[in-house]
């Protein structure tokens, strides 16, 4: 029997964190599906563990990392590791930045599922998460150099996907999204 | 402003430019420190880094736009529920996330739930089978998984072989080498100069003691790769022949891990992706 103050706490914790999660886990993963398991999964193990949270205001960053846990746990097939170029491809970041709904979801989501998970992660703590590199590598538990390579690479990956290398949004295939230039 | 790829800047620069957010005091950090001196010298550089940070605050207002599908948070407290009633055990379903939504709904009841006893009895077998287990690892005398992960187990294979580079010099080569640790029949590198060296203690930061022998591959400044080719498990699951990409990279290096039956073979290689194809391919000649 769980006490009132407990249901409480854990609807309400649904309640405020739920769409950040599943929005979270749905970059994490790339699919439906799997990002509402995650997102159960994310608060089943918070209501087993709620007592063990210690900084209220922190609870947010304690389900993301309930989240990468469970993410982690759940890729079984290995990936090859994205290794590519580090020099910095100019031409793929837009001298005109788009706004962020001129981005193709769909483009930016197989861009991400494109990169290994190790790297995906580090990629989503940055943007989604807004996680700065030391706290990216004191939450995995890596390197900053590692941190800041895996960065680069993937973000390299990310704008040559969605800019191409001419700095174009939806060069990597046809978008909705013409020529940014000028 | 050259729009080409930045020329003649150091790789770490270009990493750390990309680790500041917007708007952020990220510059501050000390490890920042040669990324803020070049700001200071190229406007060139600065104004890349505007763009770039621009860039960086339209992917995160992109990476937010995710739908969230109706009913969800129904959905969650009804699981939450089912699993109050004793229906659900995370712990196993978060291996499979797939798996979870196969699980049959369980209806909440008491029926559901099964007696105490019983449980407590099953915890108790699965205990005294996990205990056998460890026994039996101990006496086969495979006590070296450590349960790291891959990219531990790689992060480590890379310090270590740095480690090996800076000192090359006290590195014994050539005669010492042991027997049974072959090169890999997957990769043809007759032509290249190799130094053979025993290895033990591989890699150092995990402890994990494996042995071997460390194949030095000679360029003309210079160890340029070395395989580490040592007997053991490192508890991961590894395929069976070098994989066709790099598993992992950091600090300039890259490296690749596969098992062929009882051997473990590392590769470390200084460089990137296309040094590593260079040398899968690699059958005549020398490095250079």
């Amino acid at each position: 029997m769980v006490d009132d103050q407990a249901k409480i706490d854990l609807a309400q914790l649904v309640a405020e964190h739920h769409q950040a999660v599943y929005r979270y886990a749905y970059r994490l993963s790339g699919s439906v599906p799997d990002a509402e398991d995650l997102t159960q999964q994310v608060f089943l193990t918070a209501q087993q563990k709620l007592g063990q949270l210690r900084h209220a205001e922190r609870v947010r960053q304690w389900l993301f990392a309930i989240l990468r846990n469970c993410f982690f746990k759940s890729c079984q097939k290995k990936r090859p590791v994205l290794a590519g170029d580090l020099s910095l491809n100019v031409e793929a970041i837009p001298a005109n930045v788009p706004p962020a709904d001129w981005i193709d979801q769909q483009q930016l989501q197989q861009a991400l599922d494109e990169l290994p998970p190790a790297y995906r992660v580090v990629l989503i703590m940055f943007y989604f998460e807004q996680c700065s590199y030391r706290e990216i590598a004191r939450e995995l538990d890596l390197p900053i150099g590692t941190v800041m390579s895996r960065l680069a690479r993937a973000k390299g990956h990310l704008r040559l996907r969605l800019f191409g290398s001419k700095g174009e949004a939806g060069a990597g295939q046809p978008s909705r999204v013409g020529s940014l230039g000028g | 402003m050259n729009m080409d790829r930045v020329p003649n800047e150091d790789p770490q620069i270009l990493e750390a430019l990309q680790a500041c957010r917007p708007g952020s005091d990220d510059l501050a950090e000390p490890e920042m420190a040669g990324l803020a001196a070049r700001l200071a010298e190229s406007a060139e550089l600065d104004e890349l880094r505007g763009r770039l940070q621009r860039l960086d605050v339209t992917l995160a207002d992109a990476f937010h736009d995710v739908p969230v599908p109706e009913g969800l948070e129904a959905r969650v407290l009804a699981r939450l529920a089912e699993a109050q009633a004793g229906g659900v055990e995370p712990q196993h379903a978060v291996a499979s996330p797939s798996a979870v939504a196969s699980q049959p709904a369980s209806p909440g009841v008491p029926g559901r739930s099964r007696p105490r006893l019983w449980r407590d009895r099953r915890w108790l077998l699965a205990g005294a089978a996990l205990a056998a287990s460890i026994l039996i690892l101990l006496l086969q005398g495979m006590p070296r998984t450590k349960g790291v992960s891959e990219e531990q187990f790689l992060t480590a294979a890379i310090a270590h072989f740095k480690q090996d580079r800076e000192g090359a010099a006290g590195l014994s080569a050539g005669s010492s080498a042991r027997e049974g640790y072959p090169l890999s029949p997957a990769l043809p590198w007759q032509g290249l100069r190799i130094n053979p060296r025993d290895v033990d203690g591989f890699p150092r930061d995990l402890l994990l003691d494996l042995r071997g022998v460390a194949y030095d591959v000679m360029g003309p400044e210079g160890v340029v790769a070395t395989l580490y080719v040592v007997d053991g498990s490192v508890g991961l699951t590894l395929e069976g022949e070098p994989p066709a990409e790099p598993m992992h990279s950091t600090g300039q290096c890259c490296v690749v891990a596969w098992q062929e039956g009882p051997l473990v073979y590392v590769l470390v290689i200084v460089g990137e992706g296309d040094v590593y194809q260079w040398l899968l391919a690699r059958g005549q000649g020398t490095v250079t």
